[in-house]
């Protein structure tokens, strides 16, 4: 048996796409709609009041190392801090937990300085021990966890100096890492005292550091979370230096659509995200402000698998680039809400190379068409599709059976029918799909992510990831391999921008997918929510928000 | 009678373990290797075997499905692959709501659908009857999850009268509870009205009659009681569809209950928790279904058990 | 929801049917029956949509347009969808499937359900039980339930969603003519033939079959209708064909999200499956007063 692993794929995808949720950029040009009908005058703050939230997925667990859902990710990082952060307007890493930190010049060793006024909601003392015994969890293959390759990299021990250091020792330096150690949702320190208490069941009974304490949690309807009163660290951007001002935060789970939006505009929820359709409704509903951000990852692409035939052609590949137009796909898939995209990395994330915009493929249907017949597939007279040696170039779409997914697909399959190639779709639910993929039995794909790193083109364009990891795409190309490994395990963020720049121009020339949109999201924020805010990226800032009357 | 109630409860064994073996038989034919579902992201083949091992996977399949049937009939499902949630702690987490449904459903079904098909049946051949019979022919021809949609489009979107998703209140319960029994509500009008119908005719109705009885004391007395006896055999299969039929309505109005978790586990390949609603369900229309064979004899004396 | 027991049970005959003798009496009686006149009107029309749909439906179904979301209009008569597909090709084309559905899973279910009833019921014996507590365990199984656990193995697609609709189905046959064959075996010319050295294959079909020939195709036609509702629902959570899929279910299951933006796109397709539905249940209903005339008021 292959060490191909669906645990390790949907750990990895579901990072990606917790992140598209929780880790999002801004549309700079579209960013907040700057236009609520009362400015609010500077107003003190007031405690007090539950702020709900709807929200269409409800976690499976709450136990950091075993889920990638972005729904627990968001929970997780409201009753958690990271060790590091980001500025939210300059992107640069600033401290949190975390004081300071050094880097070795040769990537190997970290040490993170640590604040010692920081509790954990059982009252236990934050310390590099309890980091420590964290993190040795997450590494430790019996817990089986899902973020130690795209999170916490190779790390090979880590020793606590005293009670505020803590040293880390890399197998190889890991370019990713401070990454990582901003996601607090993955990476936040676990509170020893629960783990302890509750074993098994810590998953439904999560405890750190962070603003709100996990209170309860009622399957399928909701999970409350209480203000932590003795909270006195939080990132520095906030005017908020204590406390929440909420008693209570309520994230209800609604799945469907209808009802959701029902309930917000019945007033039961704060804020919710917004599905395309309904955007335009609530844009000008006089209790709403919309808050919209751009997925940091490309929401919408097509893979060729190059394992097979005739997706091992280039030629071809560049014709199923070329022949794609992706306004309508956008308007049929987001009701055009959402921008094109050109390589395999966004715009608004970092180590984004702005010359796939001057290389990418642009709608050219007979331009495609030349390209296949200088394959060799060329239409017969008086047939729908092209044939080469008797042969219909026919090929499969494997998708997961979403309505975006839906859509996209539908749309793909009538504009490539309009150069001569014949699709099928085939569509299965989320976990037999990666089995599928990882064993290769499809032509092509249609896949999304959110990723906040480059980090990304490594998983999905590295050799050694076709079959086990994300390469679906089975590329084999070991000058594509250089570069990424190249990115990975480069400290200096100069030097792996410029890896990752080269690996995107490869990835474009080579056609090895074809990125079609990225998403813009969009939520509802009721009125009474005040001081709430949404950073470059997209993460909500809720430190400051308070509710009036 | 309390030998028969044993007997009955006797026989439920057999046809569980059935269910049990057939459920635990098929879901581990599905394709699929679960400790690859829940493996680390490093995980080598000997972690995997090492999670094979601990899921009791490892085991032939004879002696898993043992070890499957000694925990259940303990009452303990194991842990969920997914959410790792001990099995009958969401399952007794997430039930009350789907029986409140579910009760809703039937409650409102019984007292419209009786209700109506009494009243046609007295009104036989006047227009009332006919209008009955057509809505019923509706309701026994509509998709359930479709008359939920259009309740949601009207009542909530359109007019905002009520509350679409959640479980809070009994304001909840009208727009689901309506979507799940319209059904069943026409199949009991048909079925009381055609009952009714041939009681009437029967010899004791017009002997009734004969005696110079009034009339409303035939239909509720004489006719009535009697005419409920198939009405109450349809109940209980009746009762299995709403259940049933709730995993599709939980799903349209985003109900908290055992459907809707269901359709979230089948979709992961959860198996142990699939298996685990599954059983439970299967259990509660057995419990059911004997329920009203008990009612039924209480119904009609005639009817001795030995 | 995926059978119709509780109605049929209203029309089980113990008694043989004599077939020649009643079978213009059979038809003119459903004829007098307005109700279900009228249901088979309507369900030839929707079998001549379905068979003609290339020609009837005005726009190729799957064809791409970018006139999205338009309401009902005289060009678009019933609209267009997300991705300006004509919303009336597509019923009329969806048709197709919705009738395929329903015949093929109740083909399966009858043509298992049958023959295990008629060696349940003329057998006897370890045969008969060992038959009939396995469709105990079936029937312990509340509506579609069986239906989806039978997809979770088989996953998702028309197909299997037609085999799961099928086996789902096979105890209510099973049980029926069971039933039916231990009233008919006992019959003169069942015993006589057997007298005469029939085969037990030979009696059973020569002999006992005809007999429950008429409940059957009672309970087929009604359960033809269940399967209809049935595969929609479970198109509807996903469990359907892949697109692109003319399917009402999955029709309804991506118009969804348009609740407020387009009624049109889930108004005409849960119409469509209510009517093809409805009239099936009215000919079945018509079928059954006229197989079992003592019913009959």
């Amino acid at each position: 048996m292959s060490v191909f692993d669906s645990r390790r794929l949907s750990l990895l995808i579901a990072v990606v796409f917790a992140l598209s949720l929780a880790v999002v950029a801004c549309a700079p040009e579209e960013a907040v709609d700057d236009d609520p009908i009362d400015e609010p005058v500077e107003e003190e703050p007031q405690r007090g009041g539950r702020l709900v939230i709807g929200y269409a997925e409800e976690p499976n667990t709450l136990d950091a190392h075993l889920t990638a859902a972005a729904s627990a990710y968001f929970v997780m990082s409201q009753i958690s801090d990271p060790m590091v952060d980001r500025d939210p307007e300059t992107a640069d890493f600033i401290p949190a937990l975390a004081e300071d930190w050094d880097i070795s010049d040769d990537g190997l060793e970290i040490t993170l300085y640590l604040r010692d006024d920081a509790e954990f909601h059982s009252g236990e003392p934050f310390t590099a021990e309890a980091l420590k015994a964290t993190w040795d969890r997450a590494l430790d293959p019996e817990t089986g966890t899902v973020h130690t390759d795209g999170v916490l990299g190779p790390m090979k021990e880590l020793t606590a100096v005293d009670d505020y250091t803590l040293l880390i020792e890399m197998e190889r330096p890991f370019g990713p890492l401070l990454h990582g150690f901003t996601m607090a949702g993955y990476t936040h320190a676990i509170d020893p005292v629960a783990l302890e208490e509750h074993g098994e069941d810590y998953g439904r009974n999560p405890s750190s550091t962070g603003p709100y304490r996990f209170d309860d949690w009622v399957s399928g309807e909701y999970i409350t979370l209480v203000r932590n009163e003795d909270y006195s660290w939080p990132p520095e951007y906030y005017e908020n230096k204590g406390a929440p001002y909420p008693d209570e935060v309520e994230i209800r789970y609604i799945t469907e659509d209808a009802p959701r939006l029902a309930a917000l505009e019945a007033g039961e929820l704060d804020i919710a995200r917004v599905p395309p359709a309904e955007v335009d409704m609530f844009m000008d509903h006089p209790d709403f402000e919309i808050y919209s951000y751009m997925t940091e990852g490309v929401t919408m692409s097509v893979w060729f698998n190059q394992d097979r035939e005739p997706l091992d052609d280039v030629l071809v590949r560049r014709a199923l680039n070329l022949a794609i137009e992706k306004d309508p796909i956008i308007a049929a898939a987001e009701e055009g809400h959402a921008i094109e995209a050109h390589g395999p990395l966004p715009p608004n994330m970092w180590g984004y190379w702005e010359g796939v915009e001057d290389i990418s493929y642009q709608y050219d249907p007979e331009e495609a068409g030349k390209l296949l017949d200088e394959a060799g597939w060329v239409l017969p007279e008086d047939e729908e599709y092209r044939e080469k040696d008797g042969e219909t170039l026919k090929l499969s779409l494997y998708i997961q059976p979403t309505d975006a997914w839906i859509a996209t697909s539908e749309m793909l399959q009538a504009q490539y029918r309009d150069i001569g190639v014949k699709v099928e779709i085939e569509s299965f639910e989320w976990g037999t799909l990666m089995e599928y993929l990882s064993e290769g039995r499809h032509d092509m794909n249609l896949m999304g992510y959110g990723y906040g790193d480059p980090d990304w083109l490594y998983h999905i364009f590295h050799s050694g990831e076709a079959g086990v990891g994300v390469n679906w795409a089975f590329i084999q190309d070991p000058e594509m391999d250089e570069l990424v490994e190249a990115q990975r395990y480069t400290v200096d963020p100069d030097e792996r921008m410029e890896y990752a720049a080269q690996a995107q121009e490869l990835a474009v020339d080579q056609a090895y997918w074809a990125p079609i949109y990225i998403r813009k999201n969009y939520i509802a924020v009721h009125e009474r929510v005040q001081d709430f805010d949404i950073n470059y990226r997209g993460t909500w800032l809720l430190h400051d928000v308070w509710l009036s009357d | 009678m309390t030998t028969y109630i044993a007997k009955r409860l006797l026989s439920i064994i057999p046809t569980m373990l059935g269910v049990a073996i057939l459920v635990f038989f098929m879901l581990h034919m599905t394709p699929g290797d679960p400790a690859r579902a829940i493996a680390g992201l490093e995980a080598d083949a000997a972690q995997l075997e090492a999670i094979r091992e601990s899921l009791g996977l490892h085991n032939p399949l004879h002696i898993q499905f043992r070890d499957f049937i000694l925990g259940a009939l303990r009452g303990d499902m194991g842990r969920s692959f997914r959410t790792r949630v001990v099995v009958t702690e969401e399952i007794f987490g997430r039930m009350p709501a789907t029986i409140r449904l579910a009760l809703a459903g039937m409650v409102l079904a019984v007292t419209f659908g009786v209700a109506a098909g009494v009243l046609a049946a007295k009104y036989h051949k006047h227009i009332f009857d006919n209008i009955v019979m057509v809505i019923a022919m509706f309701g026994v021809s509509m998709p359930g999850f479709w008359f939920g949609l259009m309740l949601i489009f009207f009542f909530a979107v359109n007019l905002g009268w009520l509350p679409t998703s959640g479980a809070g209140t009994w304001r909840h319960l009208i727009l689901p509870s309506m979507a799940l029994g319209i059904r069943a509500a026409a199949v009991l009008a048909r079925l009381a009205r055609s009952s009714m119908l041939e009681v009437m005719k029967k010899d004791f109705v017009r002997t009734a009659r004969g005696k110079g009885l009034s009339e409303s004391v035939v239909l509720y007395h004489h006719v009535l009681r009697n005419s409920l006896i198939p009405v109450v055999t349809i109940v209980g299969l009746q009762f299995g569809r709403l259940l049933a039929g709730t995993v599709i309505i939980e799903q349209v109005f985003s109900w908290p209950g055992l459907g809707s978790l269901l359709i979230r586990s089948l979709m992961a390949r959860d198996l142990p928790m699939v298996q685990g609603i599954v059983l439970y369900m299967a259990l509660a229309f057995v419990l059911v279904n004997l329920a009203v064979d008990l009612f039924y004899s209480v119904l009609d004396p005639r009817i001795r058990y030995s | 929801m995926l059978d119709d027991q509780d109605r049929i049970s209203e029309g089980e005959s113990d008694q043989p049917v004599k077939r020649i003798s009643l079978a213009r009496q059979t038809v003119r009686r459903f004829f007098r029956n307005r109700g279900a006149t009228l249901g088979l009107v309507i369900l030839l029309l929707l079998i001549a949509t379905a068979i003609f749909a290339p020609y009837l439906a005005p726009y190729d179904p799957f064809e791409v347009r970018p006139n999205r979301l338009e309401p009902p209009s005289s060009e678009h008569l019933l609209g267009t969808d997300r991705l300006g597909r004509d919303l009336l090709s597509m019923l009329i084309h969806g048709s197709r499937i919705s009738l395929q559905v329903g015949l093929v899973a109740v083909g399966i279910a009858m043509i298992i359900g049958t023959m295990l009833g008629l060696l349940a019921g003329y057998l006897g014996g370890w045969v008969d039980n060992v038959i009939m507590r396995f469709m105990d365990i079936l029937l312990a199984f509340p509506g579609l339930l069986l239906a989806l656990v039978i997809i979770a193995v088989l996953g998702t697609g028309l197909f299997n969603v037609m085999i799961a609709i099928g086996i789902a189905s096979i105890p209510t046959y099973t049980r029926l003519v069971r039933g039916d064959t231990l009233s008919v075996k006992e019959n003169e010319y069942a015993v006589a033939a057997h007298a005469q050295g029939a085969s037990a294959l030979r009696i059973m079909i020569r002999h006992i079959l005809p007999n429950v020939v008429a409940p059957i195709i009672v309970m087929a036609t009604l359960g033809v209708a269940g399967a209809i509702l049935a595969s929609a629902g479970l198109s509807f959570i996903g469990l359907g064909p892949s697109p692109p899929s003319a399917e009402w279910g999955a029709i309804l299951a991506q118009s969804r999200v348009y609740i407020r933006r387009a009624w049109w796109l889930l108004a005409f397709p849960g119409m469509a499956i209510t009517i093809t539905v409805l009239s099936i249940n009215m000919v079945g209903d018509g079928l059954r007063d006229a197989l079992d005339p003592q019913l009959k008021e």
